[in-house]
C-alpha cells in the first residue's frame, strides 16, 4: 500500500470515527411519567391482586370496564399471591374517569366452588380478553358490548407453551349492569386465514374497527363491522382492509394482506382530536420494552414505524420483561393515561416483586 | 422532550452504508499484512498505541482509587497474535475488565456494583521513523449488575439511559503514537457503535432494532471517545505522564439524556518486567459508568493503576 494510499485511508478513518447520529422531523412524542397514585386504582382490592392485558372502554355514565387476562385471586383478605388461586381472565369497573380518584370493583367467575375465569374456559381452551366497543344500534334501546379475544390452548410445557386457537367474541345484552349480571354469549368472527382479531379495537363512523395479528412476528390486519350489526349480535357487512381496499368477506384470498409486519400482540388505537391523527399504542421490543406509539391518517393506516417514548422503571435493567402496553383515551386527568404491565421471565413469576404484575399507569402530555 | 435530539453538526452524520464500507476497508487492510518476510508471533507484546496510561475507564488494568467513593478495576489485555513486519503488521487480542464500585458506601472496597467490560480487537498497525499508527476494529459487551444484596442505587426517570450504558457493540479504533527518545504522546478515538443504535440505521434491519436492543441491552445507540496521553520518559526509572479522556454516550432511547465524561489523569508510571505501575490524581466529570450512568458527578480522587504487559 502507497503512502498517499494508506493517508487516504486514515483521513477515511477518521472521518468515519467522528461519530453519526440521525437528524429527523417526526412528529412530537409526548413526554410521559408513571403516576405512582393512579397505580392504586389496581391494588386497593381485597381479592384481586394482579392481572395482565389491562384493555379498557367506556360504558358511559363515566363507567369504564377493564379488561385482564391472567389473574390473581387471593383466597383471604391477607391478599397473599403465593397461595393465589390462578385465573385466566377477570374484569373490573370504576366510576369515575380519573383513576387516581375513581375506585374499582372486580369481578370474577365461579368454577368447583372457587374463584374461576370470568369468561369460562370451554373445555379445554381459555379465553384471553382483547380490546372491546359498546355498541348501539339505530334501533337499540340500550348499548350492547362486544368483547373481543382469543381461544389459548397449553400444547406445550411452562410459561410460554400456550397457543392461539382462534379469535372469539362474546356479546353482552346488559353492559348497564354489573358484570356479575352478564349473560356473555359467543359471537362468532369472520375467518381471515390465521388473524386473532382483538388485538385493538376503535369506532369511528359508524364502523367497529377490529384489529388483529398472526403469528410469531405480529402482521396486523384490521376487520371492520358495522356498529349497528355488532349491537344486534351480527357481523354481517364485516369487511377487511387488504390488498390496498376494503372487501366484503368471502370477496379475497385468505390470508388477508398484512397492514404491517412486527406489530404488537397487544395495543390500543384511537383518534387524536387534538393531533387530528390516528394513534396505535403498544409496547416496542421484546423483554425491557418501551412504550412505543405509531400514527396514521385513517384507521386502516399507513401506519407509521413505533416511535418509543418512554421506558418503564422496570425496562431499565436487562433481562426484565414489559408487555401490554396501551393507551386508555376514556380517562381523564392526564393528557393520556397509558398502562404497561412488568412481569418476569423466570418460571413461576417473581411474585415477591409487589410491583410485578399489576397493570402500572403512565401519565402523558403533549 | 418530543423534538428531534440536537447534535453538534460534525456529529450529525448519519452515512452509515459509507462508514461500513469503509470498515470493511479497514479489514481488507488488516488482512493485506502476509507477503515476504511476514512473521507471525504468539502471545506478543500489547500494541504500542494501546496505552495503559488511558485515562478511560474501560482501561483493562487493576486499580483501585478513592475519592469521594471506591473505584476497583479487575482487568488486563491479552494480545494473542502478531503478524507482519516491524514496521508493518496486524495485531488481535482480547480483553476484559471487571469495575467495580460504590453507589452510596464510602468503605474502602467497592462492593456495590460491577460493570463487566469484555471483547476482542483486530489492529492494523505501521510505523514510519517515530510514527505509528493504527487503524483496528473491535467487538465488545458490557453488562452493569448490581453485587450480593445490593439493589438498583439510583430509581430510574424517564430521560434516563437504560441497562446501566451497556450492550453489545462494535468498535472503530484510530491510534497514533509519537515518540521521541525524551516524550511519547498517544492520541486514541474509538467510536462503538451499539447493535440496536447500528441496527436502527440500515433500512433491511431498522424494524427489529427495538428487539435486538432489548435482547442486546443495549443503553447506547453509539458512544465516541478520544484520550491523549503524553509521557516524559527520563529515565528508565519514573515516567511522568498526563493523561485525558473524553467520551460522549447517545442513548438509545430517542427520549433519553446523552451523557458524557471527561477525566484528567496525573501520574507516575515505574516500568518493570511486569508491566508498569503508576500512581495516579485524577479528576473526573460527568456520568457515572453502569448502574452509575445517569448519575453526574465531579469527583478528585487518588489511586493507583498496575497494567500488565
Amino acid at each position: 500500500m502507497g503512502k498517499s494510499a494508506r493517508l487516504l485511508l486514515f483521513v477515511a478513518a477518521c472521518a468515519m470515527l467522528a461519530g453519526c447520529d440521525t437528524w429527523h422531523d417526526d412528529p412530537p412524542l409526548p413526554s410521559a411519567h408513571e403516576d405512582l397514585q393512579a397505580n392504586q386504582l389496581f391494588r386497593r382490592d381485597a381479592r384481586w391482586v394482579g392481572g395482565d392485558g389491562a384493555y379498557s372502554v367506556a360504558l358511559g355514565g363515566e363507567r369504564v370496564l377493564w379488561l385482564f387476562g391472567d389473574s390473581l385471586i387471593a383466597r383471604d383478605d391477607r391478599r397473599s399471591r403465593s397461595d393465589a388461586w390462578f385465573i385466566r381472565n377477570s374484569v373490573g369497573v370504576h366510576h369515575g374517569t380519573d383513576p387516581r380518584t375513581a375506585a374499582m370493583q372486580f369481578f370474577w367467575g365461579q368454577r368447583d366452588g372457587h374463584p374461576g375465569s370470568f369468561f369460562a374456559e370451554q373445555g379445554s381452551l381459555w379465553f384471553w380478553p382483547g380490546g372491546a366497543a359498546l355498541v348501539a344500534g339505530p334501533e337499540a334501546s340500550s348499548p350492547a358490548l362486544v368483547v373481543f379475544g382469543q381461544w389459548l390452548a397449553q400444547p406445550g410445557q411452562g410459561q410460554w407453551g400456550f397457543a392461539a386457537e382462534g379469535s372469539a367474541a362474546f356479546w353482552i345484552a346488559n353492559p348497564g349492569e354489573p358484570p356479575s349480571a352478564w349473560q356473555p354469549k359467543n359471537l362468532v368472527l369472520p375467518d381471515l386465514g390465521g388473524y386473532i382479531l382483538g388485538t385493538a379495537v376503535t369506532q369511528h363512523d359508524g364502523m367497529v374497527y377490529i384489529y388483529g395479528s398472526k403469528g410469531d412476528y405480529h402482521d396486523y390486519t384490521v376487520l371492520r363491522i358495522p356498529s349497528a350489526a355488532l349491537a344486534s349480535g351480527s357481523t354481517s357487512g364485516a369487511e377487511c382492509f387488504t390488498g390496498g381496499a376494503w372487501r366484503a368477506i368471502g370477496s379475497f384470498a385468505l390470508p388477508a394482506q398484512p397492514l404491517f409486519a412486527l406489530g404488537a400482540p397487544e395495543s390500543s388505537v384511537h383518534f387524536d382530536a387534538g393531533r387530528q391523527r390516528w394513534f396505535m399504542w403498544q409496547s416496542e421490543g421484546f423483554g425491557a420494552t418501551t412504550l412505543a406509539l405509531r400514527s396514521a391518517d385513517r384507521p386502516e393506516g399507513p401506519w407509521s414505524q413505533p416511535r418509543s417514548f418512554f421506558r418503564p422503571v422496570e425496562s431499565y435493567v436487562e433481562g426484565a420483561f414489559v408487555y401490554a402496553g396501551k393507551g386508555h383515551p376514556e380517562l381523564s386527568g392526564a393528557d393520556l393515561w397509558l398502562t404497561y404491565v412488568p412481569s418476569a421471565f423466570e418460571e413461576p413469576p417473581k411474585w415477591d416483586n409487589p410491583d410485578g404484575y399489576f397493570p402500572h399507569f403512565v401519565a402523558g402530555s403533549w | 422532550m418530543g423534538q428531534s435530539r440536537r447534535l453538534l453538526s460534525p456529529f450529525r452524520c448519519g452515512v452509515v452504508v459509507i462508514r461500513l464500507a469503509l470498515i470493511v476497508a479497514t479489514a481488507a487492510a488488516l488482512s493485506a499484512c502476509g507477503g515476504a518476510g511476514a512473521t507471525t508471533r504468539w502471545l506478543p507484546a500489547p500494541p504500542p498505541t494501546a496505552e495503559s496510561a488511558s485515562a478511560s475507564r474501560d482501561t483493562p488494568a487493576f486499580e483501585l482509587a478513592y475519592g469521594p467513593r471506591s473505584q476497583a478495576s479487575l482487568g488486563a489485555r491479552l494480545p494473542i497474535v502478531q503478524r507482519g513486519r516491524r514496521d508493518r503488521f496486524a495485531a488481535f487480542g482480547v480483553h476484559a475488565l471487571g469495575a467495580f464500585e460504590n453507589a452510596s458506601d464510602f468503605i474502602a472496597l467497592p462492593l456495590e456494583v460491577l460493570r463487566a467490560v469484555y471483547g476482542m480487537d483486530g489492529r492494523w498497525l505501521w510505523r514510519r521513523g517515530p510514527d505509528t499508527w493504527a487503524l483496528g476494529l473491535g467487538w465488545g459487551r458490557e453488562q452493569a449488575r448490581t453485587l450480593g444484596e445490593a439493589v438498583l442505587p439510583d430509581r430510574p426517570r424517564p430521560s434516563d439511559i437504560a441497562f446501566g450504558g451497556g450492550g453489545t457493540w462494535l468498535a472503530t479504533l484510530a491510534e497514533w503514537q509519537h515518540r521521541t527518545p525524551r516524550w511519547q504522546s498517544t492520541v486514541m478515538l474509538e467510536t462503538r457503535w451499539h447493535l440496536a443504535g447500528l441496527a436502527a440505521r440500515l433500512p433491511w434491519t431498522g424494524p427489529v432494532a427495538d428487539v435486538l436492543g432489548g435482547m442486546a441491552g443495549d443503553g447506547l445507540a453509539w458512544a465516541q471517545s478520544c484520550g491523549v496521553v503524553l509521557r516524559w520518559r527520563p529515565g528508565a526509572t519514573w515516567q511522568p505522564l498526563v493523561s485525558v479522556h473524553g467520551d460522549l454516550q447517545v442513548p438509545v432511547d430517542e427520549f433519553a439524556r446523552t451523557g458524557w465524561f471527561a477525566r484528567a489523569l496525573l501520574a507516575a508510571s515505574r516500568p518493570s518486567q511486569l508491566g508498569e505501575t503508576m500512581p495516579f490524581i485524577s479528576l473526573d466529570a460527568g456520568n457515572g459508568k453502569g448502574y452509575l450512568i445517569n448519575r453526574r458527578e465531579i469527583r478528585l480522587s487518588l489511586g493507583v493503576r498496575h497494567a500488565f504487559f
